[in-house]
């Protein structure tokens, strides 16, 4: 079942992400002394330069590795919420997740020593157990007490932090270093560099061996279907004897499995150890990815990619003109709302009413 | 080889379809119909009382149990339960052997079987629309009902439970349903017709047992001379039959 | 500091003092969320209502004096708070507008008004003063503190009515601790709180019983704003008079929680906020001694959870036996 491409689902997409941008551009029109600077910056930033002068070289390759690296996070972030999402659960626990998966990341660098190959390969078993355990507790509350998944992963996502604080604080810390941070890790215990002057690391092949796997999972196997189902309608799969109980906690703990890669990859790959303030606020950025990719992985990797231009070119932006990166925030809010209102397109109405009308005529014949 | 399926859910020894033979349940609804036909489908948990399919005794009878004991259901409301509205017509024809061979293989999904089912089912059926993978949600009620009859019936089941069939749908449809249950009494399977449809009841039934306040309180064999009327006075609880009546 | 120095400190009136300052910001929005919650419909926003509250109040609070001079200062104070109030209503409206009118989900549009706020405040803040972090070089004002004569020369009294320094509680305060007994009035004892309880408890039968619910959900929601907006305003113009990017915190989140650890009343709502607050107050008191202050913080988001748990346990116990009764009555 290679999902068919739905063109008018993505002609709506783009036009909705154009419409964001528009709406970026006109605040930045109204703030800005230089907005049409601004904005280029914005959307050319990330990529790199070419340049012809001494024979060919490339110039700011740093700035299309920070789009690649902050695009791994995302892209394993919107599979976390992309999953949750599929069953229909709400899960905002990656924040949670992410720290406690380099935390757990961190230790075993730190703390086991092992041969290399197998020393990284046991520090992104520790973080994907940790957020497997971090995303199943939630899971599984919800599941077989109903418990609110909402009020418990963000309370789960505020035990985290300070758990995540407590260690540094309290036993990782580099007494030594004038920051509060752990010690760097040892080589062997790092993400390997794949593209020389950037931090792209391995962490690629982790984020697009993600978006395979879990478009296996969702389309290739009896799970993926369970998901898919309950998704749509829970009393269904309950009636076709699904056991919903159990792939609504699952769902739940294998989303954290992938929140927990993600901050694998920030402190291994990015810091190569574990800081005070990791990743503030990346926790929810995952559902702008998901959302915009209809929970498709594919999709996952595609706006991921989007979005982590989007972020960089707001950086670089900011750095060079007189506009914040928060224009990217309020892009995103807008995203979010524009997607979520699908009786905000007149010709999706239009389209619709025409189905809908299809239908009864078939019904009356 | 069918030695016929007691079910016996809201009261203890009551009498359930026997194999090819159609039991139609009458009764004003709200008197336990629904619960008989979501206890038989697994969705409803007796308090008392028990199941017996081909006369075993059935004990954990959650739906995927009841399914594998060879009770197929099609469910009053059909949108409540009986499809999932934003998924393709063959991953809904499906639902209750997805994990099974042809369909899963070695822990994989074969896409190719489902479809090929779909093909199939849709055919034998007469399921229009405009292909297999087409969402449910895109379906008249007709047609979905159709998808669900198709499902029920191909799992091949030792009862069927037809909880109100034809509600809701166009003429045509209603008469295809009807004939499906009638050709599955043929081939020797019980079928149970639950039906707020009175004349369905009676054109369609070889026995018809009348509920009221959640019991069984009359059964009769069909025959030309029984009348709406009669079956009127048990349905609602002015006359009651004796057990040995029902037996009899 | 030795141990008996910290826990002369906790069994101190001035810990009540704290408690009260650390509660109030979770308190007033915890009380919008209660009303959302019951009226149906989830409010996620509450964070960035606060905080798009503080930041207006901040700013027009630092600009109205120099557009209309000469005005007593409580009115300047007095209109910064109600335009705050404005900012978080008109994301009430988005809100309502976006999931009454056009069917969005409700915790996603949440989302992306928090993210807009987030994203709003800094931004608007740099295009003011050229600094990303708060509005320091801006001369905002505060609303004010009520203080009670008198009492002051009374050694405990004074501390437990005027706060530790003696120069009052703020009136803000005073207003989310007499807001609880109003909301209450509000939600039983009024036709709007009754008609917005039974929308939430069950739409489509309030609906059919003649409540318009499409308009009670939209009150729902304007009261929480109004709620979380004075919940900001406390941060950047009662505890600080400054506005910092992100003030909030997480207080909009922890406040939602609140809401589930209360039992969804406005006294366990009260009881809730005053737990949070003591297990704050009871960590920045207890990270003088050896005990770390994280320990502390962990407390009440996992109280939080065992209440879900014990709540949802006895829920399903309860289901159970009122079936089984069900079975035998009717046999």
């Amino acid at each position: 079942m290679l999902a068919k491409i739905n063109w008018r689902e993505i002609i709506r997409l783009v036009l909705v992400v154009i419409v964001a941008l528009a709406i970026g551009f006109v605040i930045t029109f109204f703030t800005s002394d230089e907005p049409v600077k601004a904005f280029w910056t914005l959307l050319t930033g990330p990529l790199p330069q070419f340049s012809l002068e001494g024979g060919l070289h490339i110039t700011n390759l740093n700035r299309f590795g920070n789009w690649i690296e902050d695009s791994i996070t995302l892209v394993l972030l919107g599979l976390s919420v992309a999953i949750v999402f599929r069953a229909k659960q709400f899960s905002l626990g990656a924040e949670g997740q992410l720290l406690l998966g380099a935390l757990a990341g961190g230790i075993v660098a730190l703390y086991i020593p092992a041969p290399p190959g197998i020393h990284l390969l046991l520090v992104l078993l520790a973080a994907a157990a940790a957020g497997f355990l971090w995303g199943f507790i939630p899971g599984l509350l919800k599941a077989y007490l109903n418990v609110d998944e909402i009020v418990s992963t963000l309370m789960l996502n505020v035990i985290a932090a300070q758990i995540y604080q407590l260690a540094l604080v309290q036993w990782l810390r580099d007494v030594s270093s004038g920051s509060v941070s752990t010690p760097f890790f040892p080589d062997s215990a790092t993400l390997p560099l794949l593209v020389p002057g950037t931090r792209i690391t391995a962490g690629l092949l982790l984020a697009l061996g993600a978006v395979a796997a879990v478009w296996w999972l969702m389309n290739r196997t009896p799970y993926g279907y369970e998901l898919k189902v309950l998704g749509s309608n829970r009393r269904f799969a309950e009636y076709a004897g699904v056991n919903t109980k159990r792939v609504i906690a699952s769902s739940m703990g294998i989303s954290g499995i992938l929140a927990g890669l993600a901050g694998a990859h920030i402190s291994q790959g990015l810091l190569k150890r574990l800081t005070l303030n990791l990743s503030p606020g990346i926790g929810f950025e995952g559902i702008v990815v998901a959302l915009l990719a209809r929970n498709d992985p594919i999709g996952v990797l595609i706006t991921g990619l989007f979005y982590g231009y989007l972020r960089t070119g707001g950086q670089i932006m900011e750095r060079s003109t007189d506009v914040t990166r928060e224009v990217v925030l309020i892009i995103q809010a807008v995203i979010i709302l524009l997607v979520t209102a699908e009786r905000l397109f007149p010709a999706f109405l239009a389209w619709r009413a025409r189905r809908l009308l299809e239908e009864n005529g078939e019904a009356e014949a | 080889m069918c030695l016929g399926s007691r079910a016996t859910a809201p009261d203890r020894g009551q009498p359930g379809p026997l194999c090819g033979e159609i039991l139609g349940i009458a009764g004003v609804e709200g008197n336990g119909q629904t619960e008989l036909a979501e206890i038989l489908g697994g969705l409803r948990q007796p308090a008392t009382g028990e199941i017996l399919i081909r006369g075993a005794p059935i004990t954990d009878k959650d739906a995927r149990v009841m399914r594998q004991a060879g009770v197929a259901h099609i469910p009053e409301d059909r949108l409540l339960n009986g499809v999932a509205p934003d998924v393709s017509i063959a991953d809904n024809l499906v639902a209750d052997r997805y994990a099974r061979p042809p369909y899963t293989r070695h822990g994989m999904l074969s896409p190719g079987a489902i479809r090929e089912q779909a093909q199939r089912l849709m055919a034998q059926f007469d399921i229009r629309a405009a292909g297999v993978d087409a969402p449910m949600n895109s379906l008249s009620g007709g047609n979905m009902q159709k998808v669900i009859v198709a499902r029920e019936i191909s799992a091949d089941p030792v009862l069927l439970v037809a909880a109100q069939p034809t509600r809701g749908i166009d003429i045509g449809a209603s008469e295809f349903v009807r004939q499906q249950l009638v050709d599955q009494r043929n081939h020797g399977e019980a079928v149970l017709l639950i039906s707020a449809d009175l004349a369905e009841v009676m054109s369609l039934s070889d026995r018809i047992a009348v509920m009221h306040k959640g019991k069984i309180v009359a059964v009769f064999a069909n025959r030309p001379d029984l009348t709406e009327h009669e079956l009127g006075l048990y349905m609602l609880g002015v006359k009651t039959q004796s057990v040995e009546e029902m037996a009899a | 500091m030795s141990l008996d120095v910290v826990l002369s400190s906790i069994f101190s009136v001035a810990f009540i003092a704290t408690i009260i300052r650390i509660a109030t910001p979770l308190l007033l929005p915890a009380l919008g969320g209660l009303i959302s919650d019951l009226g149906g419909v989830i409010n996620i926003a509450l964070e960035g209502q606060m905080l798009i509250a503080a930041f207006t109040g901040v700013v027009v609070s630092a600009y109205l004096p120099q557009w209309f001079p000469g005005w007593p200062v409580w009115s300047y104070a007095l209109l910064s708070g109600l335009a705050g109030i404005l900012a978080a209503l008109a994301l009430s409206w988005l809100i309502a507008f976006f999931h009454l009118e056009l069917r969005t989900d409700i915790i996603l549009t949440g989302l992306a008004i928090n993210i807009l706020a987030a994203g709003v405040t800094v931004f608007i803040l740099f295009v003011l003063t050229g600094d990303k972090g708060s509005t320091s070089q801006l001369a905002s004002l505060a609303i004010p503190n009520l203080f009670i004569p008198f009492v002051n020369t009374i050694p405990l009294l004074g501390t437990l009515l005027n706060g530790a320094n003696g120069d009052g509680y703020n009136l803000l305060s005073y207003a989310a601790i007499l807001l609880v007994p109003v909301v209450s009035l509000f939600l039983y004892k009024t036709r709007a709180g009754i008609h917005l309880r039974a929308a939430g408890e069950n739409g489509p039968a309030a609906g059919a019983a003649g409540i318009n619910t499409r308009r009670t959900q939209y009150l729902a929601l304007y009261l929480s704003g109004i709620l979380a907006a004075l919940g900001g305003l406390y941060l950047s113009m009662g505890y600080l008079t400054i506005f910092q990017a992100n003030m909030t915190a997480g207080r909009g989140f922890i406040a939602l929680a609140i809401v589930n650890l209360g039992n969804r009343k406005p006294l366990g709502v009260l009881i809730a906020a005053l737990v949070f607050g003591a297990a704050t107050a009871l960590g920045a008191q207890l990270g003088t001694l050896d005990v770390p202050p994280q320990l502390i913080e962990m407390i009440p988001p996992t109280i939080t959870i065992v209440a879900l748990v014990i709540y949802q346990a006895r829920r399903k116990a309860k289901i159970a036996a009122n079936a089984r009764r069900f079975q035998v009555e009717s046999n």
